[in-house]
């Protein structure tokens, strides 16, 4: 047969690897990019879809029940109280879709992510390039209820810019936990389970509509650990304007959940789709 | 001139299956390299860990020098990949499907621009450019995918089964795109199982079967190898094909079954065909082809499966 020979020296090959397991953050938004493109052709119905479901939340919620709860502790009337966690809530839902249907859709039966696999693109560049996305989606969705309120008057402080960088972070926390579980996943009925299991008890105890200290003792910890307490938390002190160092920690804390679940995610997409 | 292509008992298992079982082989630069196997032989399988998608369980593998475990993201930007089936993407339209593989390989924007104009009129989809990929037919899929894969002018381009369920205005068409870019310098790695695609474009190929390669040669090498000049194609029933190999291998004659047939590989067959003729068995006697080698080399192991 053929009579093979190798130029590669060994050393010239781990010289070029050191730093393989880097995501390239050119092919991370080129991929961002194709979701974004896919989202302006959509932008009605996802838009629609966006905006209602918050809004209607809002006024039934928030002006509809609030008139029986009264005021918050510290003054705040109820919707003033609820407007900032449903923002929270609803980045975490945008994000949650986007990663888990959305994401798992383009990896199964559309192969969109295996014809990306057939490019330069590594996996850890797809993780990252899809948790951008579906930040960009929670950071969307955020930003939208975020100017309702500031039209109802609902925003008391200039600080409430930052609540759409806030709610970039809420969504990178979701999309970690959102590609994951599309990853591990065996078809969409198990994705499902991110939703029933975690994301509608975390919208319920998380702080969005009464305060966590309302919560039995034990579970305090638990919801502060889960990334929609710090995010609410987070986004409550920018729309009111008393703005700590801990808001700053609730936001610090969101990026290392983000950026562990990032490798989480590197790793689950490997095993999965390198085969 | 290094082969771009490098393999040393390469093997990929799936748990217990062993898919690819130590496979060797090279390609050298700017020729067309066929494998041709069965299905399930392990086609796919091989194409996927050349263009550094599927990690091989074990062995070496080298695409220009580089080994495709360890530097798979330099691999795959010098490759054009055309997967077996389709992987289009079905929320943008044909132009954007091309654009963002552009973006992929990091062309900057008016170049990609450029180059999905050029790829657009070369595969006849300029005025689908604004089409959604699910309301072209099957061969504007297939065209639309090789075009995506030329497009940033690959040093290798690799098709899995290129022409499988066209019909044969899109099968030639893709034919002389191959050659083409052939004269360019591209080199080709497919997989068929169509012989006349294989001996069509291939200027070499590995016969390969459960995993292991059988042969390897030119097309005219093989034929000459394993299937002689001519043949003599018998039809009987079943019970007298038994008899019929018998008689033959008392002339040293050695003979394998095709389906219903009966194929005899030799050198002159007009004395045995008008013995046989004379017996009132028909015996067709042509020229010996790609075909009756594959046939030969892997039909044992088909008939193993019919049973
Ligand atoms: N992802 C996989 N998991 C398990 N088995 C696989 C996988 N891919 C291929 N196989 C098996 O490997 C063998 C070779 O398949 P393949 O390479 O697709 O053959 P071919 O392309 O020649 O038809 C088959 O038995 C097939 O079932
Ligand atoms: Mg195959």
């Amino acid at each position: 047969m053929v009579q093979l020979q190798l130029q590669t020296t060994p050393s010239q090959a781990t010289a070029t690897n050191q730093w393989a397991w880097l995501p390239s953050l050119r092919l991370a938004l080129v991929i961002w990019r194709r979701n974004w493109h896919v989202f302006l052709k959509n932008a009605f119905t996802d838009v629609t879809g966006l905006v209602m479901e918050p809004i209607i939340t809002l006024g039934a919620i928030g002006f509809g029940l609030g008139q029986f709860v009264g005021q918050m502790q510290d003054g705040q009337s109820y919707v003033e109280y609820v407007a900032p966690g449903i923002a929270a809530g609803y980045a975490m839902f945008n994000a949650l879709f986007d990663s888990a249907f959305g994401f798992y859709m383009r990896m199964s039966s559309q192969r969109v992510v295996a014809h990306m696999l057939e490019t330069p693109v590594e996996v850890q560049d797809l993780a990252l390039g899809e948790m951008l996305w579906s930040g960009t989606r929670g950071m969307i969705a955020c930003t939208i209820i975020l100017t309702f309120a500031a039209a109802l008057g609902l925003v008391a402080s200039p600080w409430a810019v930052l609540v759409t960088p806030a709610g970039f972070l809420v969504g990178l926390a979701f999309a970690g936990i959102g590609i994951s579980a599309s990853a591990a996943a065996r078809s969409m009925n198990s994705v499902t389970l991110v939703f029933t299991l975690l994301a509608t008890p975390m919208y319920f105890f998380s702080g969005v509509f009464f305060p966590i200290t309302s919560l039995p003792g034990f579970a305090q910890p638990l919801v502060w650990a889960l990334p929609l307490t710090p995010g609410t938390y987070l986004i409550r002190g920018l729309m009111r304007g008393d703005v700590g160092w801990e808001h700053l920690a609730a936001a610090l804390w969101l990026a290392v959940f983000s950026t562990v679940f990032f490798f989480l995610t590197r790793w689950l997409l490997r095993r999965r789709l390198i085969k | 001139m290094q082969p771009i292509v490098i393999a040393r008992n390469v093997v990929k298992r799936y748990n217990e299956l062993t898919a690819v079982n130590g496979v060797t082989f090279a390609v050298n630069q700017g020729e067309c390299f066929g494998l041709l196997g069965p299905n399930g032989a392990g086609k796919t399988t091989t194409i996927r860990m050349v263009c550094a998608i599927s990690p091989p369980t074990s062995g070496e593998l080298f695409v220009d020098g580089k080994d495709v475990v360890r530097s798979g993201r330099q691999v795959r930007a010098i490759l054009g990949v055309v997967p077996q089936g389709d992987d289009l993407d079905p929320d943008v339209s044909v132009y954007t499907n091309l654009l963002i593989h552009a973006r992929f390989y990091g062309l900057p924007e008016p170049e990609a621009r450029r180059r999905v104009e050029e790829t657009l009129e070369k595969v006849r989809l300029a005025d689908r450019r604004k089409s959604e990929v699910d309301a072209l037919s099957g061969g504007m899929k297939r065209r639309l995918a090789i075009g995506r894969a030329l497009l940033t002018r690959p040093a290798l381009l690799a098709i899995d089964e290129p022409t499988l369920g066209l019909d044969p205005h899109n099968r030639h068409l893709i034919w002389d795109w191959f050659r083409e870019v052939k004269r360019q310098g591209t080199t080709l790695l497919l997989t068929t199982n169509n012989m006349d695609e294989a001996s069509a474009l291939c200027d070499r190929l590995i016969i390969i079967d459960h995993g292991r390669i059988l042969a390897e040669g030119t097309p005219q090498e093989l034929v000459g190898t394993h299937a002689g000049t001519q043949v003599l194609e018998i039809r009987v029933t079943a019970d007298r094909r038994e008899m019929y190999r018998a008689r033959f291998a008392q002339r040293g004659l050695e003979s394998y079954e095709a389906g219903s047939a009966l194929i005899v590989p030799m050198t002159d067959g007009t004395a045995l065909s008008q013995e046989l003729e004379h017996d009132g068995v028909s015996a067709l006697r042509r020229p010996a082809t790609l075909e009756d080698v594959f046939l030969r080399l892997t039909g044992r192991d088909i008939n193993e499966d019919m049973r």
